[in-house]
């Protein structure tokens, strides 16, 4: 049996460990800004049919057509240079099946951050995503044999278009918002994965997204497709190094849960204090399946991103639990849409927030529930954790209930780590930042036990190495 | 859309004074500036732009001899001798005498008409300071460039009116707009409670476009009532400011029960240690209406305290939007803040929006807000229908209590008799479902 230490040596990912960038040879550089030829280069290099170059130039269109939401978001988003972000960057376009063929400069890159050997550990299968391609994408035989797909999304629309193309862009449309259609635009990487009726992936699939160019815009697109009675979980890392100048990440992932099916996404995102992250992330839940988002944030400069599930078929259920950390110079926007469309559905939102020093972090949600329908639940709570005298904590949520046969009930509280709590531990031996940090922990221990077991101790690590210095 | 008026405001009469005429004026212009609120204002999220499309409203008109009698003899106080000002559409129909000891101490209680020309001054430094800040600022000069009448109460330092002061306002006819501003100025150490009633004399669409600016200066405590039950095809726009310095007491109560459509803003400013607001608001909206309100408590200086309690029991395919924010300041440690909003369901059609907010600029505060939209409950209903108590009366009862629960916050019994006569009222014309 392995030890708890082993485990977490085998995972060992913090914030400075993947603060490091190589020079890389680029074969393929779309260059700076985004216009028609922008396209027509990401698309020659990855052969496209021609309905997907329509649908990125279309998506474009509506890319400059929308205004930036800063009626209601950070201003921080016009800060965002489009001309000054190269859009496709990548070494080749085949991913590596196996870790010897690699280039070098990615290898040491995904070691330093032990990617093989999460996979040899914990995996059922691994892609690992460096700017704008895989890099190296693997699934244990024993999966594959069992029919599940899991390739990157551009072999995925070329390979299996059939099961793709009928739900690419569904769940999210290009024109959702003005970040989806960004996406849809210039989209390069990301996750197609197909888990065909009644197969239960036992262990999980796993992304690893790192981003190595400065000023440069990953963009990956994530469709996963779990059929009748089948069950996922799919987690995704994401890291990049500091540096200067700004850098975006703006992910579309779309999960569709068909009748009975199961999914649990997990994220793990420790971006760099320069990263705008911007996702848009929804499931559709048929009848009788559940979709959960387990999110946790934690680096970045400003992400924003409010998974959402559409309750689609009677009786789905959809779940996000999140945890933000915002530190210093970070604002975590982060929080849930819930869409009820049919009847007996029921979702819920447990999000907890910490803010350390001058950090923001906000929670935003959507519940919309309609009146033709009968039997529907929410259940939203918020929690806010202050450290620091200027530590911000914002709650905007929307409730929308018609008819008298549902019920709703949303929660929101701001709290500090109190003087007692630290003192009793002082007392007995702990310095004031294990104290501290021991306290947050607590604060968020209740939704770390939702993450699988590697995670929450990367994530108990991390939550320690930003509390640092947080007090005294 | 848009929003015209078929005349421009009305000259007033001489005598006013010229800041006052002035403002009156430059507020005309500013409103014509000012654009309407649009769809994708965060101020406006889930609002029915279309009912604020107004094109023929105008200044309400002076009426008869024969409606004079009947509106004062409809205007019945809480208690013989509270003093009370009884307004129709925007003029003065009776006004009690004060008490020449209480004058003599300073106490004004008049029609702002006349308060302006006696205690321009005193009005001058108060008067209308507080931009909107949740959205209307459209209605703010609405009702700046058209007023013509409202109040001024003033309680010197030290002073306390025990019964509460009644001022009933009236509107009548097709059309009309009435644009009342009330100003309200408790002294250090005062204590005065205040009762404002809104109601139509026929059922005619009117638009009634308020602003009101209630000060509590230290250690004084300011409470203010105010009920609407005007026509089921009137609009109301209210605008409502509070300020509160140190470690005075207020509590603003509203009680709305008819309109087709209103839209309220209620801000309270907590600007002084030991100040406390509490803001709290019953609705019983049937079937088509369409209630809006926002608020917004600013916690700008440390130790301050507020806690909103909003009620809703809604019928048959009324709508009501809540959008409520707490604000800590930078630096306003040791703030409590609380805010609730509850919608009770009593159809299958009626439509809640909540969106309670907090942004929070501080540590070492309490804050939390809540809110619930459900069904009345099966247990409780469950428990009295054990008791031999018919389904319906028991889902009354129910109902009752749950907006009682609020009423019971004002601590005053004067007061809250009139709220709940009037919601008894209310549940008997809704009846038993």
């Amino acid at each position: 049996m392995k030890t708890e230490t082993d485990t977490e040596k085998s995972i060992e990912i913090d914030r400075e460990k993947a603060n490091f960038h190589y020079d890389v040879d680029y074969k393929h550089d779309a260059g700076r800004g985004l216009t028609e030829d922008t396209i027509d280069y990401i698309s020659n290099i990855k052969g496209e049919d021609i309905w997907v170059r329509d649908f990125r130039k279309k998506a474009l269109k509506v890319f400059n057509r929308k205004e930036m939401p800063t009626h209601w978001a950070s201003q921080d988003l016009d800060s965002i240079k489009f001309d000054e972000i190269r859009y496709y960057l990548s070494a080749g376009q085949a991913p590596k099946r196996s870790w010897d063929d690699v280039p070098d400069e990615m290898k040491e890159t995904f070691e330093r951050l032990g990617i093989p050997e999460k996979e040899r550990n914990f995996l059922a299968g691994v892609e690992a995503q460096f700017d704008s391609e895989a890099a190296y994408s693997n699934v244990k035989d024993a999966v594959s044999e069992q029919g599940v797909i899991f390739v990157n999304s551009s072999e995925g629309l070329a390979e299996h278009a059939d099961i793709f193309r009928k739900w690419f862009g569904k769940v999210i449309p290009t024109g959702d918002n003005k970040f989806s259609a960004l996406n849809s635009a210039v989209f390069s990487g990301g996750s197609f994965i197909y888990v065909p009726p009644g197969v239960k992936v036992k262990h999980p699939l796993q992304a690893y997204f790192r981003i190595n160019a400065e000023q440069f815009g990953q963009f990956e697109r994530t469709l996963i497709i779990v059929d009748e009675g089948a069950e996922l979980t799919y987690m995704e890392g994401c890291t990049a190094p500091k540096f200067e100048t700004s850098t975006l990440h703006s992910a579309v992932v779309e999960l569709v849960a068909m009748k009975d099916a199961k999914i649990q996404y997990i994220t793990v995102q420790n971006w760099s204090a320069n990263v705008f992250n911007l996702v848009t992330k929804r499931g559709m839940a048929h009848e009788g399946a559940e979709v959960r988002w387990i999110d946790c944030n934690i680096g970045s400069r400003l992400t924003m991103k409010y998974p959402g599930v559409v309750m689609k078929g009677e009786g789905a259920r959809g779940e996000v639990i999140s945890i933000a950390l915002a530190n210093d110079g970070q604002h975590q926007d982060t929080g849930a849409k819930m869409i009820h469309a049919a009847n007996n559905t029921s979702s819920n939102v447990v999000s907890k927030s910490i803010s350390v020093g001058e950090g923001r972090s906000t929670y935003r949600g959507h519940v919309h529930i309609p009146k033709h329908l009968k039997g529907c639940k929410n259940n939203t709570e918020c929690d806010a954790l202050l450290i620091n005298p200027r530590s911000k904590t914002d709650t905007y949520p929307a409730i929308t209930v018609r008819g008298n046969q549902h019920a709703t009930q949303h929660e929101a509280s701001v709290s500090q780590v109190s003087e007692e709590q630290i003192f009793y531990m002082k007392q007995r031996g702990l310095s004031e930042a294990e104290a501290m940090s021991l306290s947050v922990n607590g604060f968020v221990n209740d939704l770390v036990r939702e993450f699988p077991m590697e995670y929450s101790v990367e994530l108990k690590r991390l939550i320690d190495l930003e509390m640092e210095g947080s007090v005294g | 859309m848009s929003l015209s008026f078929s005349d421009s405001p009305n000259p007033l009469s001489s005598g006013l004074p010229d800041w006052y005429l002035k403002s009156r004026k430059s507020a005309w212009d500013n409103f014509l500036d000012t654009p309407f609120p649009k769809r994708k204002d965060e101020n406006w999220r889930f609002a029915n732009l279309k009912k604020i499309a107004y094109e023929n409203i105008k200044d309400a008109e002076n009426i008869n001899e024969f409606d004079y009698n009947k509106y004062v003899s409809e205007s019945v106080s809480l208690k013989e001798g509270n003093y009370q000002l009884i307004f129709n559409n925007d003029s003065l129909l009776s006004q009690s005498p004060i008490d020449g000891n209480l004058t003599d101490q300073g106490f004004i209680f008049k029609p702002l008409s006349q308060a302006l020309i006696d205690h321009g001054d005193l009005i001058e430094s108060h008067f209308m300071k507080e931009e909107p800040r949740l959205g209307s600022q459209k209605f703010y000069k609405l009702n700046q460039a058209r007023q013509k009448e409202g109040y001024f109460i003033y309680v010197p330092e030290g002073l306390a009116i025990s019964e509460p002061l009644e001022v009933f306002n009236w509107i009548s006819g097709e059309d009309s707009g009435i644009f009342p501003y009330s100003l309200i100025i408790s002294g250090k150490g005062s204590e005065v409670s205040v009762a404002d009633y809104f109601g139509s004399s026929d059922d005619q669409m009117g638009l009634v476009c308020g602003v009101s600016d209630l000060i509590a200066e230290e250690d004084s405590k300011l409470t203010y009532v105010r009920t609407q039950n005007l026509s089921e095809n009137a609009h109301s726009i209210q605008l409502s400011n509070v300020m509160s310095y140190e470690n005075s007491k207020v509590k603003n109560f509203s009680l709305n029960l008819g309109c087709e459509w209103l839209r309220h803003e209620s801000v309270s400013r907590l600007l002084g240690d030991g100040a406390n607001s509490e803001m709290i608001s019953v609705s019983v909206p049937e079937s088509s209406q369409e209630f809006d309100m926002r608020t917004l408590q600013l916690h700008e200086k440390p130790s301050t305290s507020s806690d909103l309690l909003y009620k809703n029991a809604l019928y048959d395919e009324s709508k009501t939007t809540f959008s409520g924010m707490i604000k800590v300041y930078e630096g306003a440690h040791q703030t409590d803040a609380y805010q609730t909003c509850r919608n009770l369901l009593m159809s299958d059609k009626c439509e809640a929006n909540s969106m309670p907010g907090l942004e929070i600029n501080a540590d070492q505060v309490k804050c939390s807000h809540g809110s619930t939209s459900n069904p009345v409950a099966e247990n409780e209903l469950f428990y009295l229908m054990s008791r031999g108590i018919e389904e319906p009366v028991s889902r009354q009862l129910v109902t009752f209590g749950f907006v009682k629960d609020a009423v019971d916050r004002l601590e005053n019994i004067q007061l809250e008799e009139v709220i709940l006569k009037k919601l008894e009222r209310r549940f008997n014309r809704i009846g038993l479902r």
